[in-house]
C-alpha cells in the first residue's frame, strides 16, 4: 500500500500521509479521496522523504508514534530541509510535552486520537490553503530573484537607491555620477523588474529581503 | 407390684369424681334465667358478620317467645368450647363437625338445622390448567390451602375423602397451609399458584364467579363426586347444614318453644330458614373415620389396648431383650478396647495422610490463583499497548464509515465503492475481535492443559500478542524461530505467560538504557534434544547478586513490581520439565533461555 496515489499527477494539491499501520493508513485514505484530494501514502517517514516531490503543493498528516523515525523528528527533518508544507502530527491521548514541542518547531496542528474526522478533513483543508498561499508567494519571489539577477552592479546599486525613496539628484551625488546617467540606469532597472513605480520596486526588494 | 398400681388407680378415680361433682355444683348455678337468651354463634367472619347473619334468627326468636330478649354471643371455636362447658349460653349455633364434638363431650343437642341452600361439603380447587391434577391422590407432594384444621366444609369434608384415597393430609402434603377466613383467601391462593390446590366449602367458588370476582373456568374442581344436593361441582359427601342447639342445662320446655319459633321463621329474602333437626349421623362417621373431634382417642386406643392385654407378655420379651444388649455391649466394649490401639496407629497415618492431601490441594489452587493474578498483573502492565492494539482498528473502523457516508452523499453514489467500504470495516472489526480474544484467551482462569505444542508458534503468539506494548515504547521486537523445531509437551497458555514475563522485562530493561532505538531479539532453535528460547534485551545487564536472586518470589528490582513474575516462570518451567536461566549478553544486556525438553514418542501419540 506504501506509495499509492489517487488523483491526478499534476500541480493539484496532494495529502500524504504517513502511519506505519496498513489499516489506519488504507482507511485515511479512503476518507480523503471521496473529497476530490489526491492522496499519498507511506508506511515510514525515510518512505516518505525519500519519495515525496518538495515541489509541490501539499500537506502531511504523520501518525507520532512510528517504529524508526517518529512523526515529530520527520517534522524537524522537514524543517531542517527547509521544506515548507504544513504537518498535521496525530498522537495518542496524553502527549502533552510532545505537543509542545510540536508547537514549538511549527508543526500546523496536532491531533489527538481517536480522531474526529469532520475536525481532521477541515485542518486538512486549512493546511492546504495554507500550502498553497505559501507556494504563490514562493513563485513571486522565485521571479523577482530571476529578474534582480539580470540587472547590472551599477542598476542594482540604483535600484537599492530609488527604493528607499532618494531622489536622482541624491542618488547621482551618493553614487557620484552624473544625474543623466542615474536617470538611464533607474530606467533600465525598473523595465528590467516590470515595477512601474518606486514604491512597486520597493515591494518587490522588501519581498526577497534586499538586493542580496 | 400390681396391687399398688391398683390403689393408685382408684385414688385417682376419686379424685376425679369429686372433682366433676363440684364443677357440676358451680354449672348448676347458672339455670335460673328467663327474659333473656343467650345464643352462642360461631363466629367464623369476625363477630359483625355473625350478628348480621344470625340477627333475623334472633328476632324470629323474640317475636315466637314475646317478652324474651335474644342475646347473640359471638365466639370462635375455643370461645364456645369454655361458653359451653361454663352455661354462658342457652343455646348454639356452630358448624357440624364442632356440633358433633360438643354433643359428645357436653351433650348439646340439636333442635333444628339450618336451610341456607347451600350443602355442607368439600370442594377442592385447582387451576384449570393444571392438567397434572386429576384425581384426589394426585395430591400427595402438593401444596393446599385450607381455612384451619378445624373447618368442616373448608378441611374436614375433604380430609375425609383424602383418607379413603389413602391420603393423610398431615404427612403425604408438601405443606398445608391454614390461611384463615375468609374462604377467598383460599381461592386467592390457588389463583396466584401459590398453592397446588386448596380447599373451600362447596358452592364457594361457583358463588364467586356469579359475584363476578373470580373468572369462570380459572379454578376447577378435583375429583367431582355425583350429588343431587345441589348443582356445585362438589369434591366430598354431602352433610346436613349447621344446627340449632341447646346445652344439655338449658330447660326443655324454653327449647321447645324456641325451635317452633325457628320452625315457623319465615325468613326475609337473603336470611337463612330453619328445618327439623337432620340425622348428623354422616358428621359422626366423617369423625369415627378420621379418628378426630369426640373419636380422638381411637387414634391411640389400639397401642393403649395392646399394652394393657399382653403386658406380661411385653415384660418377659423386654427383659430379654435387655439381656441380649447387655451382652452385646460387653462384647462390643471388648473388640473396641482390643481394636483401639490398631486404630489409633492407623488414625495418625491416614491423619499424616489427609494433612499432606490438603496441604498439597491448597497449594495447587494458591497457585492457579496466582498464575491467574501473574496473568492478570501482566496485562495490566500491557495494557497501554492493548489499547492501542483496539483502537487501531477502531479508528480505521470510524475512517471506513466516515468515507462511505462522504460517498453517499455523492451523486452518483458509487455502490462498488460502498460495499468494499463495508466489507473494509467488518474485516476491521474482525481484528479488533481477535484482539479480545487474545487477552480473554491469555487471562481466563483455568486448569493447566497437557498437550503436543509448537514452540515456534507460541513464540509468535506471545509477540503478537506483547507487539502494541513493545511499539509504544519504541522497543522492537526481533524474532527468528528456526523452522521444523521438535515439538514440545505443556501448557499453551502458561509458555506464553513465560515469554510475556520474559519479554516484559526484555523491554523494561532495554527502554532508556543509552540512546534508542532499542531491539529485543527472541530466537527459538532446536537444542540439547528439546527446544532453546532466548530473549536478549539492550539493557544494563544484571550483577551476581541479582542473578542469585532472580527467581526468588518477592524479589524485584522494579520499583512498583510484585516480585512474583520469575518466580512463577521458573515454577512453570519446572513443571515442564525444562529449565530457565539468566546470563550476559555479548552486548552486555541479559540474555534469558528458556530449554524445554522434546515430547517424547509416546506422549505425542497420546495427544
Amino acid at each position: 500500500m506504501s506509495g499509492m496515489t489517487s488523483g491526478g499527477t499534476g500541480d493539484e494539491p496532494i495529502v500524504y500521509i504517513v502511519d506505519d499501520d496498513d489499516a489506519m493508513r488504507h482507511s485515511l485514505e479512503w476518507l480523503l479521496t471521496p473529497l476530490g484530494l489526491a492522496v499519498r501514502s507511506f508506511a515510514s517517514a525515510d518512505a516518505f522523504l525519500a519519495e515525496h516531490d518538495p515541489g509541490r503543493t501539499a500537506c502531511l498528516v504523520t501518525d507520532v508514534r512510528m517504529p524508526g523515525m517518529s512523526g515529530l523528528e520527520l517534522h524537524e527533518e522537514l524543517v531542517r530541509r527547509g521544506a515548507v508544507l504544513p504537518v498535521i502530527v496525530i498522537s495518542g491521548h496524553g502527549d502533552v510535552p510532545m505537543a509542545v514541542r510540536a508547537m514549538r518547531t511549527g508543526a500546523l496542528d496536532f491531533i489527538e486520537k481517536p480522531l474526529n474526522n469532520q475536525l481532521l478533513i477541515e485542518r486538512i483543508q486549512q493546511a492546504l490553503r495554507l500550502a498553497h498561499t505559501r507556494r504563490e508567494e514562493t513563485r513571486e519571489t522565485d521571479a523577482i530573484r530571476a529578474r534582480l539577477a539580470a540587472l547590472t552592479a551599477r542598476e542594482r546599486e540604483v535600484a537599492q537607491l530609488v527604493a528607499a525613496g532618494k531622489q536622482n539628484k541624491a542618488i547621482a551625488h551618493v553614487l557620484g555620477i552624473s544625474l543623466k546617467t542615474v536617470e538611464i540606469h533607474r530606467h533600465n532597472a525598473m523595465e528590467k523588474m516590470a515595477a512601474t513605480t518606486g514604491a512597486d520596486l520597493a515591494r518587490m526588494l522588501t519581498l526577497v529581503g534586499g538586493v542580496g | 407390684m400390681k396391687s399398688s398400681t391398683s390403689e393408685h388407680a382408684a385414688l385417682l378415680r376419686t379424685i376425679l369424681t369429686l372433682w366433676v361433682s363440684v364443677v357440676g355444683l358451680v354449672l348448676s348455678g347458672g339455670e335460673m334465667r328467663a327474659e333473656t337468651i343467650r345464643v352462642g354463634v360461631l363466629a367464623f367472619l369476625g363477630a359483625e358478620h355473625s350478628l348480621e347473619e344470625w340477627g333475623p334468627t334472633a328476632r324470629a326468636i323474640e317475636t315466637g317467645l314475646p317478652g324474651t330478649t335474644v342475646r347473640l354471643v359471638p365466639l370462635d371455636h375455643a370461645g364456645l368450647d369454655r361458653a359451653v362447658a361454663g352455661a354462658e349460653i342457652d343455646f348454639l349455633i356452630t358448624n357440624p363437625g364442632h356440633y358433633v364434638e360438643l354433643e359428645s363431650a357436653q351433650g348439646v343437642s340439636r333442635i333444628a338445622t339450618l336451610d341456607s341452600g347451600a350443602p355442607v361439603a368439600s370442594a377442592v380447587l385447582v387451576r384449570a390448567d393444571r392438567r397434572d391434577l386429576r384425581t384426589l391422590a394426585d395430591l400427595a407432594g402438593k401444596r393446599v390451602a385450607i381455612v384451619g384444621t378445624t373447618a368442616f366444609g373448608g378441611f374436614q369434608a375433604a380430609w375425609r375423602e383424602f383418607a379413603a384415597a389413602g391420603l393423610d393430609p398431615f404427612r403425604d402434603f408438601s405443606g398445608l397451609d391454614s390461611v384463615g377466613f375468609p374462604m377467598t383467601r383460599v381461592i386467592d391462593a390457588v389463583v396466584a399458584n401459590r398453592v397446588d390446590a386448596g380447599i373451600v366449602r362447596g358452592c364457594v367458588k361457583e358463588q364467586r364467579e356469579a359475584e363476578g370476582a373470580l373468572a369462570p373456568g380459572a379454578l376447577r374442581v378435583l375429583a367431582p363426586m355425583p350429588t343431587s344436593a345441589t348443582a356445585c361441582a362438589l369434591s366430598s359427601r354431602v352433610y346436613p347444614d349447621w344446627p340449632f342447639a341447646k346445652l344439655r342445662g338449658t330447660p326443655t320446655a324454653m327449647a321447645k318453644r324456641v325451635a317452633t319459633a325457628l320452625l315457623t321463621f319465615d325468613p326475609p329474602a337473603g336470611a337463612a330458614a330453619w328445618t327439623v333437626p337432620l340425622d348428623y349421623q354422616p358428621v359422626h362417621e366423617a369423625f369415627r373415620d378420621l379418628k378426630i373431634g369426640p373419636y380422638e382417642p381411637l387414634r391411640h386406643i389400639s397401642a393403649r389396648d395392646v399394652l394393657a392385654r399382653y403386658w406380661q407378655l411385653l415384660a418377659v420379651l423386654g427383659i430379654a431383650l435387655g439381656a441380649w444388649a447387655v451382652h452385646v455391649l460387653r462384647v462390643e466394649r471388648l473388640v473396641r478396647r482390643r481394636t483401639a490401639e490398631l486404630a489409633t496407629v492407623n488414625g495418625d497415618l491416614r491423619h499424616e495422610i489427609e494433612r499432606r492431601r490438603r496441604v498439597e490441594e491448597q497449594e495447587a489452587l494458591h497457585r492457579k490463583e496466582l498464575d491467574h493474578a501473574a496473568r492478570l498483573s501482566i496485562l495490566g502492565e500491557m495494557a497501554g499497548g492493548m489499547a492501542h492494539e483496539l483502537n487501531q482498528p477502531l479508528a480505521a473502523i470510524a475512517n471506513y464509515a466516515d468515507g462511505c457516508e462522504l460517498r453517499l452523499k455523492a451523486s452518483p453514489v458509487d455502490t462498488t465503492a460502498l460495499m468494499q467500504g463495508t466489507r473494509l470495516i467488518r474485516q476491521q472489526a474482525e481484528r479488533a475481535a481477535q484482539v479480545i480474544q487474545r487477552m480473554r484467551a491469555f487471562v481466563r482462569k483455568r486448569e493447566p492443559t497437557q498437550a503436543v505444542i509448537d514452540a515456534g508458534e507460541v513464540v509468535a503468539e506471545a509477540v503478537e500478542l506483547f507487539e502494541g506494548l513493545a511499539r509504544r515504547t519504541g522497543v522492537r521486537i526481533e524474532t527468528v524461530v528456526v523452522p521444523a523445531l521438535p515439538a514440545v509437551m505443556g501448557d499453551r497458555i502458561q509458555l506464553q505467560q513465560v515469554l510475556l514475563n520474559l519479554l516484559q522485562n526484555a523491554v523494561d530493561a532495554s527502554a532508556g538504557h543509552g540512546a534508542g532505538p532499542w531491539t529485543v531479539r527472541v530466537e527459538a532453535r532446536s537444542e540439547e534434544g528439546g527446544v532453546a528460547i532466548t530473549v536478549a534485551d539492550q539493557g544494563a545487564g544484571m550483577t551476581e547478586e541479582v542473578r542469585a536472586r532472580l527467581f526468588e518470589p518477592f524479589f524485584t528490582t522494579k520499583p512498583d513490581g510484585l516480585g512474583l513474575g520469575l518466580a512463577l516462570c521458573h515454577s512453570i518451567v519446572e513443571e515442564h520439565r525444562g529449565r530457565l536461566q539468566a546470563s550476559l549478553g555479548a552486548g552486555g544486556g541479559t540474555v534469558m533461555r528458556l530449554w524445554l525438553p522434546r515430547a517424547t514418542a509416546a506422549e505425542g501419540a497420546a495427544a
